[in-house]
């Protein structure tokens, strides 16, 4: 079966492990507040501040970045993003939506982007495992793991669909490149090794090279200084390429090599984990990443345009709140706010 | 539908169109069993509902330009997403509050209770709303159908009793005023009332034949009179206050020719000689030339509308015309095409003989006047409005430009029928005539379609229905006359 395959059809085997619950407490939404919905920064906070954080050696400051210009080679690319809501609450567990979206862009062609979800799932105690597992097992052939606890599944789903999605995009693209959400650190709680390795090869095997651009990386030296300002005083594309700075046996796990990048002189700098196609470097990739995508406020438009696709609108969250209510005929439990009972008025 | 909030005098009802639907003007009930209270709330806005999270969707999909997006997604979540994308709201003013006694459902006016949001809306059979404001056929005794109400389409009746004072008609040009008009009318002569119409646009007078051409059941009660051709006076007959009116305000005689023309006329007046042709030979052989000039250059003019005959034989009066509709009819006076002096004439002749034959305890009457700003002067105005109105004088105007119309006729209005209007100026004008919320003029008017109007007044008992402007199958014969 194909990855965009599984990605269609995966909402199947969500379906088909639906468990039948009772009641249902909805999420308490905001229909009148401009607000986006992606638990992914909340689920993850802490996991997500562990896997992008690297360390260096002190004195980095020392070494001058290098100028980045663009290329002239026109490459197809294609970048993805994932957006993940918990729904609600059931007497059983919580359940939870997905969206991946996958944007393709080729020289000379109207830009596509593929939208697979929103799929909800029921996750409960009684199928965590198998849920988690199917993934691990089933799908990316990685052996069997303990599950995580029902509130973490949110999260670890959009895990699963973003890197299935990432594989996907990089078998759409031949001789191009791909961006991801995020590093390229393989080994973490929610990714193993083997799985991003092998979406690595993957793109590889196409000749597609892999640039992993993270928002919240936090990069700082042995004497804590942060390293994503180190660039700020240079007004123009710059980067530096700090992977071989990288203390302790963290380097490992990354499959690229970590650069500081600002890739436009009044954007924002990024941390950036590049796996050049093989017959190309970094350097290379780098400038090919600056003339082949636009960028807003030093974020390559790609990325961006998979992520306005993939998040959630609080409209679209009573949507699926009202299509498993009626799907599974639960009966809806008002949200109650214990705080606010017994301390309203006062910081209830 | 659900009760979502209360703003004043209004509720905000949400609503899934595709379950159910509203419509501006539609009646709701919300009634929470558990108080035994209730409200009436009349839709005066439909909207959809403004979720920031559809506004981002709408800016996401327009700003990225042209790409092609393929959606893998149930459709059942596309479903649940498009009720969600199309909520819809309808702002809905509370017009009366219900009680439940005894499992009897009574209506009053507000008392500014309010139903909590468990409390079920329904929509109103009109049927019931009537019978409960007391304006159902059965409560009256001279009954005038003028067409359904516009949702539930239930037969909507006035009485004629409730045209006796001043109605208003407005709207844009061909929205159905003059059907209205036309409904008024052939009610008010099925009830034996006798009418007087200024009948601008020739319209009227195709009443007495049906669409075949045959002649209508009003064939013998409606009789049309042409200026000039079967409508003509003597002078006697116009008096001499109506002709020195005319020829002195519209015509702009001097009035030192006036007052030498005055004094032939009360000579000849005297010698029981007055005539058209004799004032005429009288001023031609006395005055000199100055005066002269002025005067015969008027009386030319006057002659030029063929409106004056010498003899009585030749001569129409009111009296006489008015007693071949004894049992009910009406005097269609038609004006298209007819030059300002003719119209100036013949319309103060018949308000002046009006108000003469009512003095004289004639039965009342009723004047349907079109586009009266055309023909009536400030004087007739203020006169409609107190004397000629306590006389028996009742009066129906129709109008697509209500501005004309006076403020002091507006606030004196009992009825108003009111058809699409966008003007807010318009809007505005008539508002005073209604005694409701100048939001419901404001928001209903604009959402009026083609032969449907918002009628409020002493024949609704003073509550605003939508209704349109057609009739039962058993008055068929009614709607062909009025084509």
């Amino acid at each position: 079966m194909s990855t965009e395959d599984i990605l269609k059809k995966f909402v199947g085997v969500l379906e088909d492990h639906f468990p039948e619950a009772e009641t249902f407490q909805p999420r308490d939404i905001a229909l009148d507040k401009f607000v986006f919905i992606n638990d992914e920064d909340v689920d993850k906070h802490d996991e997500l501040v562990e896997d992008e954080a690297v360390e260096f050696l002190a004195g980095l400051e020392e070494s001058k970045p290098k100028a980045l210009e663009p290329d002239s080679l026109s490459l197809p690319v294609s970048s993805v993003d994932a957006s993940s809501a918990q729904i609600g609450e059931t007497n059983l567990g919580v359940i939870s939506a997905v969206r991946v979206a996958v944007w393709k862009q080729e020289p000379g062609k109207t830009p596509a982007i593929r939208k697979y979800g929103p799929y909800l799932a029921h996750f409960t105690r009684d199928n965590v495992d198998f849920i988690y597992n199917y993934f691990r097992h089933e799908i990316f052939g990685v052996a069997r793991a303990e599950p995580p606890q029902v509130y973490k599944m949110t999260d670890r789903l959009r895990n699963f669909f973003e890197r299935l999605a990432q594989r996907q995009a990089s078998e759409i693209i031949e001789k191009g490149m791909t961006l991801f959400d995020g590093s390229l650190r393989g080994g973490t709680v929610d990714t193993p090794l083997e799985v991003l390795r092998g979406t690595i090869n993957s793109a590889h095997g196409r000749g597609n090279c892999v640039v992993g651009i993270s928002k919240s990386s936090t990069l700082t030296t042995s004497d804590g200084q942060k390293l994503l300002g180190m660039l700020d005083e240079y007004p123009k594309s710059c980067y530096r390429d700090v992977h071989e700075e990288i203390l302790g046996s963290l380097k490992s796990q990354i499959l690229g090599r970590v650069h500081v990048v600002k890739f436009t002189p009044d954007g924002f700098t990024f941390r950036v984990d590049v796996a050049p196609a093989p017959g190309k470097d970094c350097d290379k990739t780098l400038c090919l990443v600056k003339s082949n995508c636009a960028f807003f406020g030093g974020y390559p438009e790609p990325l961006r345009a998979a992520h306005i696709h993939a998040y959630f609108t609080p409209d679209e969250i009573l949507s699926l709140q009202n299509l498993a209510v009626k799907k599974y005929d639960m009966e809806i439990v008002r949200p109650f706010d214990f705080r606010r009972c017994i301390f309203s008025p006062f910081g209830g | 539908m659900q009760m979502f909030r209360k703003m004043g005098d209004e509720v905000v009802l949400i609503y899934n169109p595709r379950n159910e639907g509203v419509e501006v003007g539609e009646n709701i009930k919300i009634l929470d069993s558990a108080a035994g209270r209730g409200l009436i709330v009349q839709v005066i806005e439909q909207s959809l509902v403004d979720l920031t999270g559809i506004l981002e969707e709408i800016v996401r999909s327009e700003s990225l330009g042209e790409i092609e997006v393929e959606e893998h997604v149930s459709s059942e979540f596309e479903k649940y997403r498009l009720d969600v994308r199309n909520m819809k709201f309808a702002r809905a003013k509370i017009r009366k509050e219900i009680t439940v006694q005894d499992g009897q459902e009574n209506i009053a006016d507000w008392t500014g209770w309010v139903p909590d949001r468990s409390a079920e809306a329904t929509p109103i059979e009109d049927e019931w709303l009537i019978g409960k404001l007391g304006i159902a056929k059965e409560n009256f005794k001279h009954p005038i159908a003028i067409g359904e109400t516009a949702y539930t389409k239930r037969p909507f009746v006035m009485s004629a009793f409730h045209l006796q004072g001043i109605t208003l008609i407005v709207g844009k040009k061909g929205t159905g005023k003059s059907h209205v008009a036309k409904a008024l009318l052939l009610g008010l002569i099925d009830q034996g009332a006798k009418g007087i119409i200024f009948d601008i646009n020739d319209e009227y007078s195709a009443m007495r034949h049906s669409e075949k051409g045959r002649r209508s059941p009003y064939y013998d009660k409606i009789i049309p009179l042409d200026p000039g051709a079967n409508l003509r006076f003597t002078l006697p007959y116009i008096g001499s206050d109506v002709f020195f009116d005319v020829i002195q305000t519209t015509m702009g005689l001097p009035e030192a020719s006036a007052y030498e023309l005055k004094n032939i006329w009360s000579d000849i007046e005297k010698a029981k000689q007055l005539s058209f042709t004799n004032l005429g030979v009288r001023a031609t052989d006395s005055l000199d030339a100055r005066i002269l000039g002025a005067i015969t250059r008027r009386l030319d003019r006057m002659s030029q509308t063929n409106l004056f005959v010498d003899r009585e034989t030749q001569a129409t009066t009111l009296e006489v015309e008015l007693k071949k509709i004894e049992g009910g009819g009406a005097l269609v006076i038609n004006l298209k095409m007819k030059n300002k002096d003719t119209i100036d004439l013949v319309v103060q002749t018949v308000l002046r003989k009006t108000q003469e034959l009512l003095e004289t305890g004639f039965h009342p009457l009723f004047i349907f006047a079109e586009e009266a700003h055309m023909y009536l002067r400030e004087t007739n105005w203020a006169d409609a409005v107190t004397r000629m109105r306590h006389l028996g004088t009742y009066q129906i105007y129709m109008t697509n430009t209500p501005t004309e119309i006076r403020p002091l006729v507006i606030r004196q209005a009992d009825n108003l029928f009111l058809f699409h209007l966008t003007e807010f100026m318009n809007l505005q004008h008539v508002t005073p005539a209604t005694r409701i919320d100048p939001e419901t003029i404001q928001q209903v008017a604009k959402a009026l379609p083609f032969r449907t109007c918002l009628a409020v007044g002493d024949a609704t008992n003073h509550y605003p229905f939508v209704i349109r402007t057609v009739f039962a199958s058993s008055d068929s014969w009614k709607d062909q006359a009025l084509l």
